[in-house]
Protein backbone atom coordinates (compact mmCIF):
# COMPACT_ATOMS: atom_id res chain seq x y z
CA UNK A 1 0.00 0.00 0.00
CA UNK A 2 2.90 2.35 0.61
CA UNK A 3 4.72 1.39 -2.55
CA UNK A 4 1.43 2.05 -4.41
CA UNK A 5 1.30 5.62 -2.14
CA UNK A 6 4.51 6.50 -2.85
CA UNK A 7 4.85 5.48 -6.99
CA UNK A 8 1.22 7.36 -7.48
CA UNK A 9 2.23 10.50 -5.97
CA UNK A 10 5.93 10.88 -6.66
CA UNK A 11 5.69 11.53 -10.46
CA UNK A 12 7.59 14.51 -11.45
CA UNK A 13 4.25 16.14 -13.56
CA UNK A 14 1.53 15.67 -10.43
CA UNK A 15 4.68 17.23 -7.93
CA UNK A 16 4.98 20.17 -10.21
CA UNK A 17 1.00 20.52 -10.92
CA UNK A 18 0.34 20.44 -6.53
CA UNK A 19 3.63 22.39 -5.49
CA UNK A 20 2.86 25.22 -8.40
CA UNK A 21 -0.38 25.57 -6.60
CA UNK A 22 0.98 26.32 -3.42
CA UNK A 23 3.89 28.19 -4.07
CA UNK A 24 2.23 31.51 -3.83
CA UNK A 25 1.09 30.47 -0.29
CA UNK A 26 4.44 29.73 1.09
CA UNK A 27 6.36 32.77 -0.63
CA UNK A 28 3.79 35.05 0.65
CA UNK A 29 3.74 33.34 4.17
CA UNK A 30 7.12 33.06 4.22
CA UNK A 31 8.56 36.26 3.67
CA UNK A 32 5.57 37.87 5.64
CA UNK A 33 6.79 35.94 8.76
CA UNK A 34 10.13 36.00 8.39
CA UNK A 35 9.86 40.09 7.82
CA UNK A 36 7.20 40.08 11.06
CA UNK A 37 9.94 38.43 12.84
CA UNK A 38 12.99 40.41 11.98
CA UNK A 39 11.28 43.43 12.43
CA UNK A 40 10.12 42.22 15.75
CA UNK A 41 13.45 41.08 16.52
CA UNK A 42 15.25 44.14 15.49
CA UNK A 43 13.14 47.10 16.52
CA UNK A 44 11.14 45.78 19.59
CA UNK A 45 12.92 42.81 21.28
CA UNK A 46 14.72 44.18 24.62
CA UNK A 47 19.09 44.40 24.60
CA UNK A 48 20.53 41.28 26.01
CA UNK A 49 21.70 42.10 29.52
CA UNK A 50 24.91 40.43 28.67
CA UNK A 51 25.65 40.60 24.78
CA UNK A 52 23.77 43.95 24.19
CA UNK A 53 22.96 44.39 20.84
CA UNK A 54 24.40 41.97 19.20
CA UNK A 55 22.41 39.01 20.32
CA UNK A 56 20.05 40.06 17.62
CA UNK A 57 21.64 38.47 15.18
CA UNK A 58 19.86 35.28 17.11
CA UNK A 59 17.07 35.95 14.86
CA UNK A 60 19.13 35.13 11.92
CA UNK A 61 21.73 33.22 12.69
CA UNK A 62 19.25 30.27 14.52
CA UNK A 63 16.76 29.91 12.04
CA UNK A 64 19.86 29.51 9.56
CA UNK A 65 21.32 26.71 11.28
CA UNK A 66 18.23 24.53 12.33
CA UNK A 67 17.27 24.95 8.19
CA UNK A 68 20.90 23.72 7.78
CA UNK A 69 20.66 20.56 8.97
CA UNK A 70 16.99 19.88 8.33
CA UNK A 71 17.78 20.06 4.75
CA UNK A 72 20.22 17.56 5.08
CA UNK A 73 17.73 15.16 7.02
CA UNK A 74 14.96 16.06 3.98
CA UNK A 75 17.64 14.99 1.35
CA UNK A 76 18.80 11.74 3.47
CA UNK A 77 14.82 10.98 3.41
CA UNK A 78 14.74 11.71 -0.32
CA UNK A 79 18.39 9.86 -1.10
CA UNK A 80 16.62 6.69 0.89
CA UNK A 81 13.61 7.09 -1.00
CA UNK A 82 15.64 6.98 -4.48
CA UNK A 83 17.82 4.23 -3.39
CA UNK A 84 14.90 1.67 -1.95
CA UNK A 85 11.97 2.66 -4.23
CA UNK A 86 13.82 4.46 -6.88
CA UNK A 87 11.82 7.12 -7.11
CA UNK A 88 13.60 9.68 -9.79
CA UNK A 89 11.39 12.52 -8.23
CA UNK A 90 13.17 12.05 -4.92
CA UNK A 91 16.91 12.55 -6.33
CA UNK A 92 15.86 15.38 -8.32
CA UNK A 93 14.62 17.18 -4.95
CA UNK A 94 17.86 16.24 -3.60
CA UNK A 95 19.42 18.19 -6.49
CA UNK A 96 17.32 21.10 -6.05
CA UNK A 97 17.93 20.71 -2.09
CA UNK A 98 21.40 20.62 -1.92
CA UNK A 99 22.17 24.62 -2.78
CA UNK A 100 19.44 26.03 -0.84
CA UNK A 101 21.23 23.91 1.69
CA UNK A 102 24.76 25.13 1.10
CA UNK A 103 23.66 28.89 1.16
CA UNK A 104 21.50 28.49 4.32
CA UNK A 105 24.71 26.85 5.59
CA UNK A 106 27.03 29.55 4.76
CA UNK A 107 24.91 31.87 6.02
CA UNK A 108 24.83 30.21 9.22
CA UNK A 109 28.64 29.93 9.56
CA UNK A 110 28.90 33.29 8.62
CA UNK A 111 26.04 35.15 10.60
CA UNK A 112 27.88 33.20 13.64
CA UNK A 113 31.29 34.01 12.90
CA UNK A 114 30.08 37.59 13.33
CA UNK A 115 28.71 37.29 16.04
CA UNK A 116 31.40 35.76 17.75
CA UNK A 117 34.06 38.79 17.25
CA UNK A 118 31.57 41.09 19.90
CA UNK A 119 30.14 38.75 22.15
CA UNK A 120 33.59 36.24 22.42
CA UNK A 121 36.25 38.43 21.37
CA UNK A 122 36.82 36.01 18.37
CA UNK A 123 35.32 35.21 14.43
CA UNK A 124 36.22 31.40 14.57
CA UNK A 125 36.73 29.31 17.22
CA UNK A 126 37.63 25.19 16.76
CA UNK A 127 35.09 23.97 18.85
CA UNK A 128 32.72 20.94 18.17
CA UNK A 129 29.48 22.76 16.53
CA UNK A 130 31.29 25.21 14.34
CA UNK A 131 33.40 22.49 13.30
CA UNK A 132 30.66 20.52 12.51
CA UNK A 133 28.87 23.00 10.67
CA UNK A 134 31.78 24.20 8.57
CA UNK A 135 31.93 19.89 7.65
CA UNK A 136 28.24 19.88 6.84
CA UNK A 137 28.54 23.28 4.78
CA UNK A 138 31.75 20.61 2.97
CA UNK A 139 29.56 18.36 2.68
CA UNK A 140 26.78 19.98 0.99
CA UNK A 141 29.30 20.78 -1.33
CA UNK A 142 30.73 17.62 -2.18
CA UNK A 143 27.02 16.45 -2.92
CA UNK A 144 26.85 19.11 -5.44
CA UNK A 145 30.45 18.09 -6.80
CA UNK A 146 29.87 14.31 -6.91
CA UNK A 147 26.95 15.15 -8.81
CA UNK A 148 28.08 17.20 -11.15
CA UNK A 149 31.05 14.79 -12.22
CA UNK A 150 29.16 12.44 -14.31
CA UNK A 151 27.80 12.83 -17.26
CA UNK A 152 24.90 9.92 -16.55
CA UNK A 153 22.70 11.68 -14.63
CA UNK A 154 21.28 8.62 -13.37
CA UNK A 155 24.13 6.77 -12.37
CA UNK A 156 25.07 10.22 -10.53
CA UNK A 157 21.85 10.39 -8.79
CA UNK A 158 22.39 6.93 -7.00
CA UNK A 159 26.14 8.01 -6.20
CA UNK A 160 24.82 11.04 -4.59
CA UNK A 161 22.04 9.26 -2.91
CA UNK A 162 24.52 6.78 -1.71
CA UNK A 163 26.80 9.82 -0.40
CA UNK A 164 23.79 11.67 1.40
CA UNK A 165 22.60 8.77 3.47
CA UNK A 166 26.10 8.26 4.58
CA UNK A 167 27.13 11.92 5.54
CA UNK A 168 23.52 11.86 7.39
CA UNK A 169 25.73 10.48 10.53
CA UNK A 170 27.08 13.64 10.68
CA UNK A 171 23.64 15.17 11.75
CA UNK A 172 23.56 13.65 14.85
CA UNK A 173 27.19 14.13 15.74
CA UNK A 174 26.23 18.16 15.01
CA UNK A 175 23.15 18.36 17.51
CA UNK A 176 24.99 16.21 20.42
CA UNK A 177 28.22 18.20 20.35
CA UNK A 178 27.46 20.74 22.54
CA UNK A 179 26.00 18.17 25.25
CA UNK A 180 29.35 15.52 24.69
CA UNK A 181 32.33 18.09 24.40
CA UNK A 182 32.38 21.34 26.64
CA UNK A 183 33.43 24.11 24.01
CA UNK A 184 32.90 27.76 23.45
CA UNK A 185 29.60 27.52 21.89
CA UNK A 186 27.02 28.48 24.27
CA UNK A 187 24.33 25.39 25.30
CA UNK A 188 21.24 24.77 23.48
CA UNK A 189 18.74 27.92 24.80
CA UNK A 190 15.66 26.61 23.65
CA UNK A 191 14.70 22.83 24.25
CA UNK A 192 11.81 20.51 22.58
CA UNK A 193 10.88 19.13 25.99
CA UNK A 194 12.04 21.06 29.56
CA UNK A 195 13.00 24.34 30.26
CA UNK A 196 13.56 27.31 27.88
CA UNK A 197 16.28 29.68 29.04
CA UNK A 198 15.61 32.45 26.49
CA UNK A 199 12.67 35.46 27.44
CA UNK A 200 9.39 35.45 25.79
CA UNK A 201 10.10 38.63 24.14
CA UNK A 202 12.83 37.28 22.21
CA UNK A 203 11.68 33.51 21.95
CA UNK A 204 8.65 34.59 20.41
CA UNK A 205 10.38 36.87 17.45
CA UNK A 206 12.49 33.64 16.81
CA UNK A 207 9.89 31.04 16.57
CA UNK A 208 8.03 33.74 14.09
CA UNK A 209 11.86 33.88 12.17
CA UNK A 210 12.07 30.21 12.40
CA UNK A 211 8.77 29.35 10.60
CA UNK A 212 8.87 32.51 8.28
CA UNK A 213 12.54 31.56 7.13
CA UNK A 214 11.31 27.62 6.99
CA UNK A 215 8.49 28.90 4.42
CA UNK A 216 10.81 30.83 2.36
CA UNK A 217 13.13 28.45 2.12
CA UNK A 218 10.02 25.82 0.79
CA UNK A 219 9.32 28.05 -2.04
CA UNK A 220 13.00 28.81 -3.04
CA UNK A 221 12.95 24.98 -2.80
CA UNK A 222 9.66 24.45 -4.80
CA UNK A 223 11.21 26.71 -7.79
CA UNK A 224 14.23 25.09 -7.71
CA UNK A 225 13.09 21.90 -7.87
CA UNK A 226 10.80 23.10 -10.54
CA UNK A 227 13.85 24.37 -12.46
CA UNK A 228 15.58 20.61 -12.11
CA UNK A 229 12.36 18.84 -13.29
CA UNK A 230 11.81 20.62 -16.37
CA UNK A 231 15.86 19.87 -16.81
CA UNK A 232 16.06 16.60 -16.65
CA UNK A 233 12.10 16.28 -17.96
CA UNK A 234 12.01 18.87 -20.80
CA UNK A 235 11.49 16.31 -23.48
CA UNK A 236 8.74 14.30 -22.35
CA UNK A 237 5.33 15.60 -23.32
CA UNK A 238 3.77 16.79 -20.00
CA UNK A 239 6.15 19.10 -20.37
CA UNK A 240 5.99 20.92 -23.23
CA UNK A 241 2.41 20.96 -22.31
CA UNK A 242 2.86 22.64 -19.10
CA UNK A 243 5.17 24.92 -20.16
CA UNK B 1 6.51 43.32 24.56
CA UNK B 2 5.59 45.91 21.68
CA UNK B 3 7.69 48.65 23.37
CA UNK B 4 10.34 50.11 20.85
CA UNK B 5 14.12 48.87 21.77
CA UNK B 6 15.46 52.21 20.25
CA UNK B 7 14.56 56.15 20.97
CA UNK B 8 15.78 56.96 17.63
CA UNK B 9 16.36 56.10 14.35
CA UNK B 10 20.35 56.84 14.74
CA UNK B 11 20.14 54.73 18.00
CA UNK B 12 18.56 51.88 15.63
CA UNK B 13 21.06 52.12 13.36
CA UNK B 14 24.32 52.17 16.06
CA UNK B 15 22.49 49.61 18.17
CA UNK B 16 25.24 50.86 20.94
CA UNK B 17 28.29 49.86 18.69
CA UNK B 18 26.81 46.76 17.32
CA UNK B 19 25.09 47.62 14.37
CA UNK B 20 28.49 47.65 12.41
CA UNK B 21 28.19 43.63 13.59
CA UNK B 22 24.42 43.22 13.03
CA UNK B 23 23.80 44.90 9.78
CA UNK B 24 25.99 43.67 7.69
CA UNK B 25 24.38 40.17 8.28
CA UNK B 26 21.06 40.85 7.73
CA UNK B 27 22.19 42.62 4.48
CA UNK B 28 23.91 40.02 3.14
CA UNK B 29 21.19 37.30 4.08
CA UNK B 30 18.24 39.49 2.23
CA UNK B 31 20.70 39.93 -0.79
CA UNK B 32 21.56 36.33 -0.92
CA UNK B 33 17.83 35.35 -0.76
CA UNK B 34 17.10 37.74 -3.17
CA UNK B 35 19.41 36.89 -5.70
CA UNK B 36 18.46 33.51 -5.13
CA UNK B 37 14.90 33.80 -6.27
CA UNK B 38 15.97 36.38 -8.90
CA UNK B 39 18.12 33.55 -10.28
CA UNK B 40 16.03 30.67 -10.18
CA UNK B 41 13.04 32.37 -11.89
CA UNK B 42 15.48 33.98 -14.30
CA UNK B 43 16.33 30.67 -15.58
CA UNK B 44 12.73 28.86 -15.26
CA UNK B 45 12.25 31.46 -17.42
CA UNK B 46 14.92 31.14 -19.88
CA UNK B 47 14.38 27.51 -19.93
CA UNK B 48 10.77 27.79 -20.50
CA UNK B 49 11.60 30.02 -23.31
CA UNK B 50 14.11 27.55 -25.13
CA UNK B 51 11.39 24.56 -24.48
CA UNK B 52 8.67 26.65 -26.43
CA UNK B 53 11.10 27.20 -29.33
CA UNK B 54 12.31 23.79 -29.45
CA UNK B 55 8.61 22.60 -29.67
CA UNK B 56 7.41 24.97 -32.50
CA UNK C 1 36.94 -15.42 1.07
CA UNK C 2 41.12 -17.02 1.68
CA UNK C 3 41.84 -17.07 -2.19
CA UNK C 4 40.71 -13.16 -2.49
CA UNK C 5 42.54 -12.09 0.05
CA UNK C 6 45.61 -13.98 -1.17
CA UNK C 7 45.23 -12.20 -4.59
CA UNK C 8 44.53 -8.61 -3.19
CA UNK C 9 48.08 -9.05 -0.93
CA UNK C 10 49.15 -10.42 -4.03
CA UNK C 11 47.87 -7.13 -6.24
CA UNK C 12 48.88 -5.34 -3.41
CA UNK C 13 52.78 -6.68 -3.04
CA UNK C 14 53.18 -6.23 -6.66
CA UNK C 15 52.18 -2.35 -6.64
CA UNK C 16 55.05 -1.21 -4.42
CA UNK C 17 54.61 2.49 -4.81
CA UNK C 18 51.27 1.79 -3.57
CA UNK C 19 52.36 0.52 -0.34
CA UNK C 20 55.65 1.55 0.57
CA UNK C 21 54.56 5.32 -0.54
CA UNK C 22 52.14 5.91 1.94
CA UNK C 23 54.76 4.81 4.60
CA UNK C 24 58.05 7.11 3.41
CA UNK C 25 55.20 9.79 3.24
CA UNK C 26 54.22 9.23 6.87
CA UNK C 27 58.13 9.06 7.99
CA UNK C 28 58.73 11.73 6.19
CA UNK C 29 56.20 14.32 8.06
CA UNK C 30 57.22 12.75 11.20
CA UNK C 31 60.87 13.74 10.50
CA UNK C 32 60.21 16.72 8.82
CA UNK C 33 58.48 18.38 11.56
CA UNK C 34 60.80 18.64 14.92
CA UNK C 35 63.23 19.93 12.22
CA UNK C 36 60.91 23.05 10.40
CA UNK C 37 60.30 24.30 13.80
CA UNK C 38 62.16 26.01 16.76
CA UNK C 39 60.93 24.54 19.72
CA UNK C 40 61.93 23.06 22.73
CA UNK C 41 61.54 19.25 23.39
CA UNK C 42 59.68 19.83 26.17
CA UNK C 43 57.25 21.78 24.35
CA UNK C 44 57.42 19.56 21.41
CA UNK C 45 55.76 16.74 23.84
CA UNK C 46 52.83 18.60 24.13
CA UNK C 47 51.60 18.82 20.18
CA UNK C 48 53.28 15.96 18.61
CA UNK C 49 50.48 13.99 18.41
CA UNK C 50 48.60 16.14 16.54
CA UNK C 51 51.29 15.83 13.59
CA UNK C 52 51.20 11.83 13.89
CA UNK C 53 47.60 12.18 14.08
CA UNK C 54 47.42 15.00 10.65
CA UNK C 55 49.91 12.71 9.13
CA UNK C 56 47.76 9.14 9.29
CA UNK C 57 45.14 11.30 7.76
CA UNK C 58 47.54 12.11 5.43
CA UNK C 59 49.01 8.59 4.55
CA UNK C 60 45.47 6.76 4.72
CA UNK C 61 44.19 9.06 1.93
CA UNK C 62 47.13 8.45 -0.17
CA UNK C 63 47.18 4.85 0.40
CA UNK C 64 43.69 4.12 -0.72
CA UNK C 65 43.73 6.60 -3.68
CA UNK C 66 43.27 4.59 -6.58
CA UNK C 67 42.42 1.50 -4.57
CA UNK C 68 39.41 0.27 -7.28
CA UNK C 69 40.31 2.30 -10.25
CA UNK C 70 42.81 -0.20 -11.64
CA UNK C 71 40.54 -2.89 -11.58
CA UNK C 72 37.97 -0.62 -12.91
CA UNK C 73 39.75 0.20 -15.64
CA UNK C 74 40.94 -3.17 -16.78
CA UNK C 75 37.76 -4.66 -16.21
CA UNK C 76 38.55 -7.05 -13.38
CA UNK C 77 36.52 -5.44 -10.90
CA UNK C 78 33.70 -6.53 -13.28
CA UNK C 79 35.12 -10.22 -13.70
CA UNK C 80 34.97 -10.63 -10.12
CA UNK C 81 31.73 -9.43 -9.57
CA UNK C 82 30.15 -11.89 -12.25
CA UNK C 83 32.48 -14.80 -10.42
CA UNK C 84 31.33 -13.53 -6.80
CA UNK C 85 27.91 -12.36 -7.39
CA UNK C 86 28.26 -9.65 -4.60
CA UNK C 87 31.35 -6.84 -3.98
CA UNK C 88 31.25 -7.22 -0.10
CA UNK C 89 33.68 -10.10 0.16
CA UNK C 90 35.81 -8.76 -2.31
CA UNK C 91 35.43 -5.00 -0.50
CA UNK C 92 36.48 -6.52 2.45
CA UNK C 93 39.31 -8.45 1.99
CA UNK C 94 40.72 -5.57 -0.01
CA UNK C 95 40.37 -3.28 2.75
CA UNK C 96 41.93 -5.75 5.32
CA UNK C 97 44.71 -6.44 3.48
CA UNK C 98 45.11 -2.70 3.00
CA UNK C 99 45.14 -2.23 7.06
CA UNK C 100 47.54 -5.30 7.27
CA UNK C 101 50.21 -4.35 5.08
CA UNK C 102 49.67 -0.24 5.39
CA UNK C 103 47.54 0.57 8.41
CA UNK C 104 49.37 -1.74 10.81
CA UNK C 105 53.20 -0.14 9.64
CA UNK C 106 51.96 2.91 9.90
CA UNK C 107 50.60 2.66 12.92
CA UNK C 108 53.71 1.01 13.92
CA UNK C 109 55.74 3.92 12.68
CA UNK C 110 53.64 6.74 14.40
CA UNK C 111 53.85 4.70 18.08
CA UNK C 112 57.63 3.81 17.32
CA UNK C 113 57.86 8.54 16.77
CA UNK C 114 55.55 9.29 19.64
CA UNK C 115 58.02 7.40 21.85
CA UNK C 116 60.83 8.63 20.48
CA UNK C 117 59.04 12.33 21.61
CA UNK C 118 58.75 11.57 25.44
CA UNK C 119 56.16 9.17 25.83
CA UNK C 120 56.38 6.20 28.01
CA UNK C 121 57.38 2.86 26.81
CA UNK C 122 54.58 1.58 28.39
CA UNK C 123 52.13 3.26 26.83
CA UNK C 124 53.10 2.33 23.56
CA UNK C 125 50.41 -0.83 23.02
CA UNK C 126 48.04 2.05 23.87
CA UNK C 127 48.89 4.20 20.94
CA UNK C 128 49.70 1.47 18.53
CA UNK C 129 46.06 0.24 18.78
CA UNK C 130 44.38 3.40 18.97
CA UNK C 131 46.64 4.21 15.51
CA UNK C 132 45.36 1.10 14.21
CA UNK C 133 42.13 1.23 14.92
CA UNK C 134 41.86 4.83 13.55
CA UNK C 135 43.56 3.36 10.00
CA UNK C 136 41.29 1.04 10.26
CA UNK C 137 37.99 3.62 9.95
CA UNK C 138 40.24 6.17 7.96
CA UNK C 139 40.36 3.43 5.40
CA UNK C 140 36.80 2.32 5.12
CA UNK C 141 36.17 5.78 4.95
CA UNK C 142 38.52 6.79 2.01
CA UNK C 143 37.87 3.69 0.29
CA UNK C 144 34.35 4.83 0.03
CA UNK C 145 35.49 8.13 -1.18
CA UNK C 146 37.69 6.11 -4.35
CA UNK C 147 34.44 4.19 -5.11
CA UNK C 148 32.27 7.07 -5.48
CA UNK C 149 34.67 8.65 -7.58
CA UNK C 150 35.96 5.69 -9.16
CA UNK C 151 38.39 6.99 -12.13
CA UNK C 152 37.00 10.93 -11.64
CA UNK C 153 40.25 11.71 -10.12
CA UNK C 154 41.10 11.23 -6.07
CA UNK C 155 40.03 14.89 -5.07
CA UNK C 156 36.43 14.02 -5.76
CA UNK C 157 36.74 11.30 -3.28
CA UNK C 158 38.15 13.30 -0.70
CA UNK C 159 35.69 15.95 -0.83
CA UNK C 160 32.93 13.46 -0.46
CA UNK C 161 34.20 11.89 2.19
CA UNK C 162 36.98 14.36 3.97
CA UNK C 163 33.89 15.56 6.30
CA UNK C 164 33.18 11.62 7.42
CA UNK C 165 36.79 11.56 8.47
CA UNK C 166 37.02 14.55 10.46
CA UNK C 167 34.76 13.17 13.24
CA UNK C 168 37.45 10.01 13.25
CA UNK C 169 40.23 12.37 13.98
CA UNK C 170 38.28 14.21 16.63
CA UNK C 171 37.83 10.53 18.53
CA UNK C 172 41.42 9.87 18.03
CA UNK C 173 42.49 13.58 19.66
CA UNK C 174 40.11 12.84 22.78
CA UNK C 175 41.67 9.21 22.82
CA UNK C 176 45.20 10.35 22.56
CA UNK C 177 44.31 12.60 25.75
CA UNK C 178 43.06 9.99 27.61
CA UNK C 179 47.16 8.51 27.16
CA UNK C 180 48.50 12.14 28.04
CA UNK C 181 46.20 12.47 31.19
CA UNK C 182 46.36 8.80 32.10
CA UNK C 183 42.63 8.40 32.39
CA UNK C 184 39.82 7.51 30.39
CA UNK C 185 41.54 4.95 28.30
CA UNK C 186 39.82 2.04 28.14
CA UNK C 187 35.76 3.01 27.74
CA UNK C 188 37.47 5.36 24.49
CA UNK C 189 39.39 2.13 23.32
CA UNK C 190 36.23 0.47 24.01
CA UNK C 191 34.12 3.05 21.91
CA UNK C 192 36.95 2.48 19.11
CA UNK C 193 36.93 -1.18 19.04
CA UNK C 194 32.48 -0.71 18.82
CA UNK C 195 32.65 2.04 15.97
CA UNK C 196 35.92 -0.02 14.06
CA UNK C 197 33.54 -3.04 14.01
CA UNK C 198 30.30 -1.33 13.04
CA UNK C 199 31.92 0.76 10.15
CA UNK C 200 34.00 -2.61 9.02
CA UNK C 201 30.69 -4.44 8.77
CA UNK C 202 28.18 -1.97 6.95
CA UNK C 203 30.91 0.04 4.90
CA UNK C 204 31.87 -2.64 2.71
CA UNK C 205 27.84 -2.85 1.80
CA UNK C 206 27.92 0.70 1.16
CA UNK C 207 30.86 0.63 -1.04
CA UNK C 208 29.61 -2.68 -2.97
CA UNK C 209 26.59 -0.47 -3.99
CA UNK C 210 28.26 2.25 -5.24
CA UNK C 211 30.97 -0.34 -7.31
CA UNK C 212 27.64 -2.04 -8.64
CA UNK C 213 26.62 1.57 -9.86
CA UNK C 214 29.55 2.82 -12.19
CA UNK C 215 29.28 -1.10 -13.43
CA UNK C 216 25.41 -0.83 -13.88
Amino acid sequence: MITAFIHKFSSPKSYVRVTAKLYPFFIVFGVSLLTLGWVWGLLFAPQDAVQGNSYRIIFLHVPSSIFAQIIYFFMSVCALMHLVWRVKLAAYLIKAAAPIGAMITFIALFSGSIWGIPTWGTWWQWDARITSTLILFIMYLGVLTLHGSFSNLEKADRLMSILVVVGVVNIPIIKKSVDWWSTLHQPASISVSGNTSIDPSMLYPLFTSVIGMGLTLISLGILTSHLYIFLREKNKKWVLKYV
Amino acid sequence: MFNLAFSSLNDFAHMDGHGMYVWPVYLLTILIIVLSFAAVRTKIKNLRMRIKNASS
Amino acid sequence: MLKLLRAESYKLRKKLRSWLGPLLIMLLVLIAFPLSIDISQFDLNKFYFSIIVVSLLMTSFVATEGMFEEDFEDGSLEQEFLVEKDFYKIVLSKIMIYVCMIGIPIGFIGSAFSFANGVDAEEFPKVFLLLTLSNLLLFNLFAFGNALSINKGAMLGILSTLPLTLPVIILLGRAVRTIQFGEGFFEILILMIGISLLVTAIMPLIISAALKTHLD
